[in-house]
């Protein structure tokens, strides 16, 4: 019971200071890309967040606006218990850790950026003052759209599009080890007991123990599934290229463009938590090393989750925003991608 | 995509605009879409007017021909040179062959900068700040080369009446810089348009959209890159007499779409190199101003002149004082964007945004007057229009 | 304490043309986006959303057309936030007041840009040059500190 609240209190915890950590990381990345220096680490993440909690309270535009202040912290709670459904200590609670469970609270998350849009109304569109409805005009619109309503139509269309890769690459180490379970995933990949609760507190044996895990990433459906499963995370987070969501050059910032001040904070701080959650998933899966109470392990499950932000942050820094047309024959070709490697898994395990 | 009758109606209207990244510059645009295909587009194109041409009405003309430099802070050499050109053309003043060369080298330096503020500007609104960053990498060092022989990077106010101003003469550190520098800079020109046009990323989205036809381009006179990109080859720099001892090719393009007019800029800025270099190659001796000319009235002059985005027209007439009378200034962009707003019909709506910022829009100096008659607002409707014309106004 | 280290940490400017010659503009552009420059490494980062700015940097001399939009987006800003007029044009209208012929100034051009918003940093120059636009951007950060 204990090590149960411990773990809900401390895995949360690391999965912020992580968290914090990962926007500037990213964004180092890109700056060393284009060849300049670039924001310190802290800056982006961190910093950012704290200013924006110091800064005046408004009331957004918006037509409901404790709701829309109430959004973000929804999606960070969901994101920490879908990393919580995968510690090893809520394993003995209930049936919640589970693939299945942690796939419905990301569909939470998708529906999340679509809440979010359709509650704001932004100055920067249809309420900028300035006269341009001009008389001569042969062209009548009935309805004029905000952005953050263009950008809600675009998730709606991502969620049926864009998040088939990702959850089609979830499954494959389900359908590998025969169980939708976390503890008979990492098990299969040589995760056991003795891994949280070895003899001393720093030894050797926690690197030989991580050595010696038999990771599915490292197998051929794996490394497949592994592949489809960074570009679904790029598109669940509307990152570059799969940006369209949130495209700079025509929505501007997309659902998020209302939220001031300690509400932005938190968006950017659940930003930060999806990256942690999906990075933390991909590693529970498929390297096979949960996030534990056991500290030196969360350390290196905490360091493994910046690979991911690192990898998509080269991905972005080449790529330009795709629109729709660019979006469905990627989607379709990857999700292509994973139904192979969901083919390869099944003959495998025939 | 012009073979599409414009229709009357559509679903959603998206405005965009006043502050916008697409943009940079303030415009409205309404986007009339269906789903996310532009239906139609509509520009709103005056919320940047200063009315320039008013308050040059009545000045000393030294004085305002500065203030031409004023409309735009991108081509502002251009605009400074056709001016002076215009009352140079009406007075009959010789200018030297050195100054000439000099405003030419100005000039085509100015197009090199604006090409890749261009290029920069295109792959920001594609989404790519890698390629942005490294234009403006390249920008940086025709901005030093600017600096140098001017002395401001924007603005630099070469031209004067009758020749150049002393301070902007190339001299043999000039000469020196300007010629190590750009045999750098082409090298590394071709190399960013290279990158970009094998990226197949960034093709994917910029081939096939934004479609102007050439009968479209000439129907709206798209001028400069943009209608040369839809295989419409004016280009007035070979007609201009300051330019006929220069060997270059004209870039003409045939497909029209984004692609082309990105590849164009490219193609252009190495072009200008080219005719730099030939410029410092035959660079004549001699007096870079005639002073020997007298101020009297001058019956109206125009001129025209290719600036970086298209063709330039400036007339005016001066008094018997030496003070302008009847400025007029028309710019590329007013017709460009025109062309563009048919030309983003049935694309995706950031595609369209794209191809608004493909024709390269300066709007500092396209916006136009717009009527206030009692406190209220009045557009002028075509019916007006015709009015006027046949009042013989 | 930690308020202050977070503002000085993390700055968001937001640029908003009134109505110059797009030379300020440019430049300010150019310094976000340009690697020898790069506001970034200043901790300093460019936004286009009123919400999220702390900097506004106005460029060019108030129009008709402008002032009621930039009334507005200087509202949304939330406190605390500065305001930087970028170019001779926001500091002194430039070019384009008092320097009218015959027919005097022009209507369109109505004021500076602290008749409008009380302005904190004035960056001359014609155009600013990115060198100063930095500086007076980090002249206007103890500003933002008090406040």
């Amino acid at each position: 019971m204990i090590e149960l609240i411990l773990a809900t209190i401390i895995i949360p915890l690391a999965a912020l200071i992580t968290g914090f950590l990962i926007p500037g990381v990213e964004r180092k990345v890109q700056a060393r890309i284009q060849q300049r220096i670039g924001p310190p680490l802290l800056t982006p993440g961190f910093w950012a967040i704290l200013k924006f909690f110091y800064k005046e309270k408004i009331k957004p535009n918006s037509p409901m606006p404790r709701l829309f202040h109430s959004l973000p912290i929804i999606g960070i709670f969901v994101m920490f218990f879908a990393v919580l459904f995968t510690t090893p200590e809520w394993w003995s609670l209930n049936a919640l850790g589970t693939v299945v469970a942690v796939v419905g609270l990301l569909k939470v998350i998708e529906f999340l950026f679509m809440a979010i849009g359709s509650f704001s109304r932004s100055i920067l569109s249809v309420s900028m003052p300035y006269a341009d409805q001009i008389k001569g005009a042969v062209m009548k619109g009935d309805y004029r759209r905000f952005f953050e309503q263009q950008s809600v139509l675009r998730a709606f269309k991502m969620i049926t599009v864009g998040s088939f890769p990702l959850y089609l690459a979830m499954f494959v180490p389900v359908v590998l080890v025969k169980s939708i379970n976390f503890s008979d995933i990492v098990q299969f990949q040589g995760f056991d007991a003795s891994f949280i609760y070895p003899g001393g507190l720093i030894d050797l044996m926690y690197l030989e123990k991580i050595l010696s895990l038999k990771p599915i990433l490292f197998t051929f459906p794996g490394m497949l599934a592994g592949f489809v499963f960074f570009v679904g995370y790029i598109m669940l987070l509307n990152e570059y290229p799969f940006s369209i969501e949130k495209a700079k050059s025509d929505v501007i910032e997309g659902p998020s463009l209302e939220y001031a001040a300690w509400a932005r904070g938190g968006y950017y701080l659940m930003r930060e938590s999806i990256l942690f959650a999906l990075s933390s998933v991909f590693i529970t899966m498929f390297i096979g090393l949960p996030p534990t109470l056991n500290l030196p392990l969360l350390l290196v499950h905490c360091l493994l989750c910046l690979i991911m932000p690192i990898l998509f942050s080269i991905v972005s820094a080449f790529s330009p925003i795709f629109t729709f047309k660019q979006i469905y024959p990627v989607s379709m070709g990857f999700t292509a991608l994973g139904f192979l490697a969901m083919i390869v898994s099944l003959l495998a395990v025939m | 995509m012009g073979e599409n009758a414009r229709k009357d109606k559509a679903e959603v209207e998206v405005p965009v605009g006043l502050l916008h990244p697409a943009m940079l510059e303030p415009y409205r645009a309404r986007f009339f879409v269906e789903d996310e295909v532009i239906v139609d587009c509509e520009l709103t194109l005056d919320p940047y007017h200063k009315g320039i041409e008013r308050i040059m009405e009545g000045m000393p003309v030294h004085k305002g021909l500065i203030i031409t430099e004023r409309i735009c802070g991108i081509c502002s050499h251009i605009h400074l040179w056709n001016g002076t050109r215009a009352v140079e053309r009406g007075l009959k003043i010789k200018v030297p062959e050195r100054a000439d060369y000099i405003r030419v080298i100005m000039a085509e330096l100015e197009r090199l900068h604006s090409h890749l503020i261009y290029l920069a500007h295109a792959t920001e609104v594609l989404g790519h700040e890698t390629m942005c960053m490294r234009a403006f990498t390249l920008r940086e060092d025709i901005m030093d080369l600017l600096y140098i022989i001017s002395g401001n990077r924007v603005h630099y106010a070469v031209p004067i009446l009758g020749g150049v101003r002393p301070r902007c003469d190339i001299d043999e550190y000039r000469l020196s810089e300007l010629e190590t520098r750009l045999a750098k800079l082409k090298i590394k020109i071709g190399d960013y348009a290279n990158r970009v046009v094998n990226d197949s990323m960034i093709m994917s989205r910029i081939k096939g959209s934004g479609v102007l036809t050439k009968e479209e381009a000439i129907k709206y006179a798209a001028p400069g890159p943009t209608g040369r990109a839809s295989g419409w080859g004016v280009d007035l720099r070979k007609k201009m007499k300051e330019y006929k001892n220069f060997d270059f090719n004209v870039i003409v393009l045939d497909d029209g779409d984004n692609k082309d007019r990105v590849v164009a800029r490219a193609l252009e800025s190495i072009e200008a190199i080219k005719i730099i270099e030939q410029a410092l190659e035959s660079l004549p001796e001699g007096p870079i101003s005639n002073r020997s000319f007298e101020l009297k009235e001058m019956k109206f002059s125009t001129s025209y002149i290719e600036a970086p985005r298209g063709e330039i027209y400036d007339s005016l007439a001066l008094d018997e004082t030496g003070r302008i009378r009847n400025y007029q200034n028309r710019t590329p962009t007013l017709t460009a964007l025109a062309a563009m707003e048919v030309a983003c019909i049935g694309d995706q709506l950031t595609d369209g945004m794209l191809t608004m910022a493909s024709c390269d829009p300066c709007l500092a100096c396209t916006n136009r007057a717009i009527v206030v008659e009692n406190g209220k607002e009045r557009i002028f409707t075509e019916e007006d229009v015709k009015s006027l014309i046949r009042r013989g106004l | 304490m930690l308020k202050k280290i977070s503002r000085k940490n993390a700055i968001h400017v937001m640029l908003f043309y009134t109505g110059g010659c797009n030379g300020c503009d440019i430049e300010v552009a150019n310094v976000a986006w340009s690697p020898r420059y790069d506001l970034e490494q200043y901790k300093v980062i460019l936004t286009w959303n009123p919400r999220e700015a702390d900097v506004l940097a106005v460029t060019g001399p108030v129009l008709r057309r402008t002032i009621e939009p930039l009334k507005k987006l200087y509202e949304a800003i939330p406190e605390p936030k500065i305001v930087a007029a970028v170019g001779s044009c926001g500091v002194r209208c430039g070019i384009f007041k008092d320097f009218g012929g015959e027919l005097g100034d022009s209507d369109e051009v109505l004021c500076r840009v602290d008749e409008v918003i009380p302005v904190d940093a004035y960056i001359p120059g014609c155009p600013a040059r990115p060198e100063d636009i930095i500086a007076g951007i980090a002249a206007g950060i103890p500003l933002l500190l008090e406040r």
